[in-house]
């Protein structure tokens, strides 16, 4: 791994002089990967795009079969792992705090430059102020025992902890160290658990914890004083930021000006644990009840991955990537119930204005980009004419950070000659922090404001991000300049008015301000927003896009009548009003496969024309298919194209095709095509095709369920979008229990605390009364569809055996019932693949004769 | 001047088709497909046919195998049959207090009504906790399960494809009833070969009671060669064997010493 490390950085360093934005390596360590045919014609020369992976399962000590192997986190608790992971980044090093094991003192920690090799802080143990850390360890606080969830913020010059040990409330412990020793400093103070901190750029700080109806949210006076007195507690809870049930593991990010909520439920022991997120985007006070929205293609992180063990993702917190610009989500898998055993596992997250997605990855995850210039000391900087200053330039899109100590320090930036630099300027003294271009004279661009006495002789940061124009300025990761008008181009960072001691880490990278989530291999199966093409010079050889004063980006906007769409509001659209406008988009295919384009768009372009086209192939017109949203929404999910893909690499693009038309994102997804067929008597168990998760009795020629279980078995795998299956179903003795068939299922969840709807996708079912089209997410979208008594009487079906069959055909499902067609549903924001299942929910029948066709 | 010569091609042939998006120095489609799945059935399912219809019946041509196990223990008479893909296993059980039960659910319950257990050390590594590979099973007269995979320090549920069915007896054997159940060897990490370890138990529950589940009901583990077989403790499991340790003998049980003694592991523990 440490080769693979450092052929990455050497990579990365000379593209970074080569200045190509897409730094990446390759994943087999020696010689570099060919571009794919999915990009590769024969008339252009792209560079090679070079990525390397890594594998979320290596983050685990144990094996599927129990053994012990060698892990990228070393020596973590037996049988307990790495659960409630929490990544915190500082100084150019990424610290990992994680819950201790059930009744064992002390906090462990660990830190990794790369998100991906950790190494134990404090190996050899340590004793700091008379107090001792054995190996690994950061607080051996006497509180501290069954340390749930411990996260650590900075804040001018103190470190600080929050626990809440063993679930009994919380303490806050500080350090002058992120490897400690933390010792307590507060009382216990109550609020449940998981508890975290934000620091808005305004200075003001927010507690946030676990609550069962939502994310409870508390005003802190400082990093010590959480103000748990001015309302009740119920009060505080915010309104849509549920995951469906006991809600934990909050975090609050804000990037760009948009707040990002994650939480995760319900219950930490289930295979469905998950990820959801909600956003505050229009000036709202974020402490009040109804400031946030619920995001989009929730939940964000759930699978449930029994061949590779991966599953029960939950408990994130999400840090900034090495890059200064993309951001990362960390979080735990469940191993096993027991303990519980879980495993860190982190993944790329992606932002579209306020559409978040991500791509869980048990093997296969984009390793981040490391940056294309760090040194981690004020001694590996050139002096230069008083300066200390970088010995590469940064591209004219940049991100750069500094760590620094001292009063009036100049962080420079764009410097390409004595005459001809920019600098932010920190006064401790004047409160104030400016971004200043220097010249001929020196012009004060903007200026922020900072609130509290912070004290020049600890460390700070400042981080200048540049792109198109607009610069951000971050000191201590507050955005104090936002968005301020400025011209700048690429060149050499680096300090004035700076000792070499008294700097840390200095570091760049040509992205800012979301631009590394246009260049990043976006993984199929993640949702690509429309504002994340490919910025002009990314990739040599290729347009990247071409938009006429007729298209381009634009905030969707949702009326307050659609609210099932609300999730959308603040997410990018990309218009394409004229044929030929284009934009290109970069696609990671793990696997090779045929794969549908799905697009979200808003219902009203229903039936005007786009343009598709995979790598160097042909501009595919396309019609939007016209779907009815329902009388809540006006937003649409559709499959429109479909292709085969290689493993890869790939271009996505998508044309204006002369209509006025819009879309939101797109997902490459998996799919089954082309007329295949399935039939099975089920007399016998299903030894190819079929997965069962619980086994089903052999009686009267069939499968049968056992009365009071929910019993699954899919058959086929989760690429199926397109069929009709017909199955007879009989039931064998009376209850008010259901059972049919599942529809596009997945993602099935069987903790004890799970019910029927711990799955996603459809049930067509039948019990003693009713005929139910039920659309499963977790309960989270919990919703009887259709459900009619179509003559079917409680002795008609004890007696008779029906022929229940289903058409899943694009956005509508049918359901017919002995050749009578009964319920037609179109979902406009439907599941469109996933296994087909016989399903039961307490019922006990029998199922025969089972008949599935691909259309 | 290759470049120019091919925009302007690659240009004309956009216009021709009616394209007037192409005007960018890409060449035509040379995307091919790469052997995506065209069937979505044919992948190899998660269970194997069995060579018994579970029908708590043990008339199948199996249970009458050479190399069957057979063992006695507190009212129960247990038959084993392994095979490489599973494990069968058919119950006859004497309820002396019959049909008595407490509660409605699975789980816990189970164990403290009319039920039979079988625990098993598929990996014979006898660790004394419970690791991925030790199962508990218990299965209820009533057809109540309560089905545990011992994956770290305790153990969990196991999301099973075990396959069972429970048969009342009648006539001459009222009082009896029979339990015929099948194992998954794959699932379990069962090789073929592999040694395993085994215990078995049985609750009769004497009184219907709802209070004081921990009252009211016996419990009976397997005794073999005088030793006591603890089924919360895998070192002290019976191991059955598939191989012919001994000459002409296969599938039999062996207290843990005689299996070192016989495959020249002597002297461990």
């Amino acid at each position: 791994m440490k080769n693979k490390i450092f052929a990455f950085i050497l990579t990365a360093a000379l593209l970074s002089q080569a200045g190509i934005l897409t730094a990446c390596t390759q994943n087999n360590g020696s010689s570099d990967k060919k571009p794919q045919q999915n990009i590769e014609g024969e008339t252009f020369n792209m560079p090679e795009i070079r990525y390397s992976t890594y594998d979320n399962i290596d983050f685990s000590d144990y094996s599927l079969s129990g053994e012990l192997v060698d892990s990228n986190i070393p020596d973590q608790w037996t049988y307990y792992g790495v659960g409630d992971p929490y990544v915190f980044r500082f100084n150019g090093w990424y610290y990992m705090y994680c819950s201790t094991k059930n009744n064992q003192d002390g906090v462990r920690a660990w830190k990794s430059k790369d998100l991906i090799n950790w190494q134990k802080c404090n190996p050899d143990g340590a004793i700091i102020n008379g107090i001792e850390l054995p190996s690994g360890y950061v607080c051996m606080d006497e509180t501290i025992n069954g340390a749930y969830a411990p996260e650590v913020y900075y804040f001018n010059g103190t470190f600080y902890m929050y626990s809440s040990p063993k679930g009994k409330g919380h303490y806050v412990y500080a350090s002058d160290d992120p490897e400690g020793p933390f010792v307590r400093v507060t009382d216990n103070f109550g609020m449940n658990i998981d508890g975290s901190v934000f620091i808005d750029d305004d200075e003001k700080m927010y507690f946030i914890s676990a609550h069962g109806a939502g994310v409870a949210i508390r005003t802190m006076e400082n990093m010590t004083d959480i103000d748990v007195t001015s309302s009740n507690y119920k009060s505080a809870v915010l309104a849509n930021t549920d995951i469906g049930g006991w809600t934990e593991g909050p975090m609050l990010i804000k990037r760009n000006g948009i707040y990002y909520m994650t939480y995760t439920g319900t219950d930490v022991l289930s295979e469905g644990y998950r990820v959801s997120y909600s956003t505050e985007f229009d000036g709202n006070t974020i402490t009040d009840r109804n400031s946030f929205t619920k995001g989009v293609d929730l939940p964000v992180l759930l699978t449930v991955d029994e061949e590779e063990n991966f599953k029960g993702l939950g408990h994130s917190s999400t840090v900034l990537g090495p890059d200064l610009d993309s951001y990362y989500i960390v979080y735990h898998t469940l191993k096993s119930p027991a303990g519980p055993y879980r495993s860190m596992a982190v993944d790329r997250l992606i932002f579209n204005g306020t559409q978040m997605s991500v791509k869980s990855n048990a093997k296969g995850s984009i390793a981040a980009r490391m940056p294309e210039y760090t040194v981690d000391n004020g001694s590996w900087l050139n002096a230069l004419n008083g300066k200390l200053l970088s010995a590469n330039a940064t591209g004219n899109t940049f991100s750069a950070e500094y760590n620094f100590y001292d009063d009036d320090v100049k962080l420079i930036c764009s410097y390409n000659g004595d005459g001809d630099y920019a600098y932010v300027r920190v006064s401790y003294a004047q409160h104030k922090i400016e971004l200043v271009k220097h010249g001929a004279t020196d012009t004060v661009v903007a200026t922020g404001a900072l609130k509290n006495d912070f004290d020049p002789d600890v460390l700070h940061t400042v981080r200048i991000a540049y792109r198109d124009g607009k610069v951000d300025v971050y000191f201590d990761n507050m955005c104090k300049i936002s968005e301020a008008s400025i011209s700048l181009t690429g060149g050499k960072i680096g300090y004035e008015n700076a000792a070499v001691g008294s700097i840390g880490c200095t570091t760049f990278t040509s992205a800012a301000r979301g631009s590394s989530d246009a260049t990043e291999l976006k993984t199929a199966g993640v949702s690509v927003g429309a504002s994340n093409y490919l910025p002009e010079g990314a990739l040599s050889g290729i347009t990247s896009h071409n938009l006429s004063s007729a298209s381009g980006l634009f905030k969707t906007e949702i009326a307050d009548t659609y609210p099932t769409d609300a999730g959308y509001n603040g997410a990018y659209s990309l218009r394409l009003n004229k044929a030929g406008d284009f934009a290109k988009y970069l696609v990671y295919f793990k696997n090779a496969g045929h794969y549908g384009l799905k697009l979200t768009y808003e219902a009203k372009y229903g039936g005007k024309n786009i343009g598709v086209r995979y790598g160097s192939g042909e501009i595919k017109t396309v019609t939007l298919p016209r779907i009815q949203p329902g009388e809540n929404g006006c937003v649409v999910t559709a499959f429109i194209d479909e292709a085969d893909f290689a493993a890869g690499p790939a271009i996505v693009s998508m044309y204006g095709a002369g209509d006025d038309v819009a879309f939101i994102s797109f997902n490459l997804e998996e799919k089954s095509y082309g007329a295949f067929t399935f039939e099975n008597s089920l007399k016998e168990v299903i030894s190819e095709g079929a997965l069962y998760t619980t086994m089903y009795r052999q009686v009267e020629g069939g499968h049968a369920t056992r009365a009071g279980s929910s019993m699954l078995c899919y058959i086929g795998d989760a690429t199926l979008n397109d069929f009709e299956v017909e199955v007879d179903i009989k039931f064998l003795s009376e209850n008010s229990y259901k059972a049919g068939l599942l529809i596009r299922g997945k993602n099935f969840a069987t903790a004890s605390g799970d019910g029927i709807s711990a799955i996603q996708g459809y049930f067509v079912s039948l019990d003693t009364r009713l005929i139910t089209l039920s659309k499963f997410n977790y309960g989270y979208s919990l919703t009887n569809i259709e459900a009619e008594a179509h003559g079917v009487t409680r002795s008609k079906l004890l007696d008779h055996q029906f022929r229940l069959k289903v058409t899943a055909k694009g956005n509508t499902l049918s359901v017919a019932l002995d050749g009578e067609k009964i319920i037609e549903y179109t979902d406009a924001h439907a599941f469109l693949t996933g296994h087909i299942g016989l399903y039961s929910d307490g019922a006990e029948v029998v199922y025969k004769n089972i008949k599935i066709k691909g259309i | 001047m290759k470049k120019f010569i091919v925009l302007i091609i690659t240009c004309l042939l956009a216009l021709t088709m009616g394209v007037l998006a192409a005007c960018e120095p890409e060449a035509a489609s040379d995307t091919t497909p790469s052997g995506p799945k065209s069937n979505p059935f044919s992948f190899k399912g998660n269970v194997v046919s069995l060579e018994a219809v579970i029908d708590g019946v043990d008339d199948d041509a199996l249970w009458q195998d050479e190399d069957r196990v057979q063992v006695h223990f507190a009212n129960c008479d247990v038959t084993i049959v392994r095979r490489a893909t599973a494990v069968y296993l058919f119950y006859k059980v004497y309820d002396v207090t019959p049909y008595r039960f407490v509660g409605t659910g699975d789980a816990d319950e189970v164990t403290k009504s009319d039920s039979i257990e079988f625990y098993f050390d598929s990996r014979l590594n006898r660790a004394n906790v419970p690791s991925a590979d030790c199962y508990q099973i218990n299965l209820g007269r009533d057809g109540r399960t309560r089905i545990l995979k011992g994956a770290t320090d305790s153990f969990t549920k196991w999301l099973a494809l075990y396959n069972f069915e429970v048969r009342e007896g009648d006539g001459d054997e009222y009082d009896y009833y029979f339990v015929e159940a099948v194992l998954p060897a794959e699932q379990m990490n069962m090789t073929a070969d592999n040694a395993i370890g085994i215990a078995f138990g049985q609750v009769d529950r004497v009184d219907e009671r709802n209070v004081d589940l921990q009252k009211y009901y016996t419990w009976t583990g397997i005794v073999y060669k005088g030793q006591y077989v603890d089924p919360q403790i895998p070192s002290t499991y019976v191991v059955l064997n598939p191989k012919s340790l001994e000459p002409g003998v296969n599938n039999r049980l062996y207290t843990y010493e005689e299996y070192l003694s016989l495959t020249g592991q002597g002297g461990q523990s």
